[in-house]
């Protein structure tokens, strides 16, 4: 149980480190400073949700080739999966900010397939595994019938009060165009 | 070995203050966290600022901004010899020139390194500091080119760059608007940038085209400039890179855009279509006393470093005039080739 513990805190740490690398989007989008801290949460809690998917996925994909799975390993190797994002504060840098979430991404993938080589799979099944779950993450976007963008934002919106951030570049072409800064329309009210 | 150790790793460190604090200039200015942010009310399109003492609206043939290289320290032209540079440059043109060097790139708020920073005294100290050397590579100078460099580097940055490159627009459009130039007069605007300058200018042209409506060229003096999106927008790049600039080869490693195996990047593309054209001036380095400014050395015709640039810069300005104009000025375009 303590590793899960300490897996969580990694976890929790990386994501929270990858998010102040990321911050642009919340700066860019004029969060003003009383809901600054709070988007970063927001920010958090989509990872996990990313988390979480991940988790389902690799579940099923165990259990549909016959595979025995322990839930704590496969817990655990999910939320250390993102150790590499320890240095997500690094994606601040500029010019090189880019390039370095490219390759934390690509330490996520390395350490989805060690951790999987030690559940015993073979390296091709493991390889197919982590391509087949790098892919999932772009297919479940076009799913009919589910769109987490949609329930990404929807979280952002409930914490931050803000609907979800807009590109730099999309955000001043706006000022260029209306002349005025991007400001989020207000949610229809209910009554 | 362990002095050499420590200062290493405090030149990383410095690095990293530097790279890291570079972004919050502009995304302070942006957000409104900072005293310095953006202000709608100075719209470009809102009102025209008030303009400079003894300049009328619309009395230049050419509006000439020039931004400095990454040694520059405030809003002016950078030194005497920058300045005696353009001089030559306005001297070969045949029009009158409005020069206009009253902007600092590395500002998102066109706000110097002596403005109102908390740093002040501290690049004050080292600019005093580096006057007493006539060598450019002393830690005085290059603590400031880090810091000026980080920001090109922000400029260069698909996240940060349309930010900090809108706000520098926005102050570029005031200083053209307060030296007498014409909104919606469809004259073309020249950006002439050394160094890390032309990555700057490039990044601004983007909207100070659509702003201003008007066709935008850009002269690169060794202009260290990305695979930026703004060279899609921009009407002409030139740039001036000497035959022994270190950023000749440098360029294509830092910006993989550069690289001809990247046919469809923005350099490779605006150079297909003819926009972007590089000139290579023989001998010149990129600083030191070979630079693209030299008045004390010569080439085997003769002639110093800066009449040479000064010659093709000119050249190039006229040619673009011709084309935006369509004017049959053939006499004044042989004048400056010859």
């Amino acid at each position: 149980m303590s590793y899960l513990l300490g897996s969580l805190i990694l976890f929790m740490l990386a994501a929270l480190s990858l998010t102040v690398g990321q911050s642009v989007v919340l700066f860019a989008n004029r969060v003003p400073p009383s809901r600054f801290f709070l988007s970063v949460w927001a920010s958090v809690l989509s990872l996990m949700i990313t988390a979480v998917g991940q988790f389902i996925f690799l579940a099923l994909v165990l259990t549909l080739i016959g595979h025995d799975w322990s839930l704590l390993a496969l817990l655990i190797l999910v939320l250390i999966s993102d150790v590499p994002y320890l240095l997500g504060f690094l994606v601040f840098l500029p010019y090189l900010g880019n390039p370095i979430l490219r390759l934390l991404r690509l330490g996520e993938n390395l350490v989805f397939f060690v951790g999987l080589l030690s559940f015993g799979l073979d390296a091709l099944t493991t390889a197919v595994v982590v391509l087949s779950m790098g892919l999932s993450t772009e297919l479940w976007r076009h799913l009919p019938f589910i769109d987490p963008d949609m329930i990404l934002d929807r979280i952002w919106l409930l914490i931050t009060g803000r609907p979800a951030p807009e590109d730099p570049a999309v955000l001043v072409e706006h000022l260029l165009e209306t002349g005025q800064f991007y400001q989020p329309e207000e949610e229809p009210s209910d009554t | 070995m362990s002095i050499l150790a420590t200062l290493l790793g405090l030149a990383l460190l410095l690095l990293l203050v530097f790279a890291f604090s570079a972004p919050l200039e502009a995304l302070g200015w942006w957000s409104g966290w900072s005293e310095r942010r953006f202000d709608l009310s100075r719209s470009l399109t809102a009102s025209l600022p008030p303009l400079v003492e003894g300049i009328e609206r619309d009395g230049a043939d050419y509006d000439l901004v020039y931004l400095t290289g990454i040694i520059g320290y405030d809003e002016g032209a950078g030194g005497k010899r920058e300045v005696a540079l353009l001089e030559l440059v306005e001297a070969r043109l045949h029009g009158r020139v409005q020069l206009i060097h009253d902007v600092f790139p590395y500002s998102v708020s066109n706000n110097p390194l002596d403005g109102e920073r908390v740093f002040r005294r501290l690049w004050q100290w080292l600019d005093q500091r580096r006057q007493y050397h006539q060598n450019p590579i002393t830690p005085y100078n290059w603590l400031i080119i880090l810091r000026n460099l980080m920001h090109v580097a922000v400029s260069a940055d698909p996240r940060y760059g349309p930010l900090n490159n809108f706000g520098l627009a926005h102050e570029i459009g005031q200083s053209l608007l307060r030296h007498g130039y014409a909104p919606g007069s469809n004259k073309p605007i020249y950006l002439i940038a050394y160094s890390g300058g032309g990555q700057m200018s490039v990044g601004a042209a983007r909207y100070l085209r659509p702003v201003f409506n008007a066709p935008v060229m850009v002269v690169g003096l060794g202009g260290v400039i990305s695979d930026d999106p703004g060279l899609s927008t921009v009407d002409r790049v030139v740039n001036l890179i000497g035959t022994r600039d270190v950023f000749r080869v440098v360029s294509p490693l830092l910006f993989p855009g550069h690289l001809s195996l990247l046919p469809y990047s923005k350099w490779n593309r605006a150079r297909r279509t003819g926009r972007l054209r590089t000139i290579l001036v023989p001998d010149i380095t990129h600083f030191g006393r070979r630079d693209y400014f030299s008045r004390s050395t010569k080439q085997a015709d003769g002639r110093s470093h800066a009449e040479i640039v000064s010659e093709i810069v000119a050249a190039q300005m006229a040619l673009f005039h011709q084309d935006v104009y369509n004017k049959s000025d053939i006499s004044q375009t042989d004048r400056l080739k010859a």
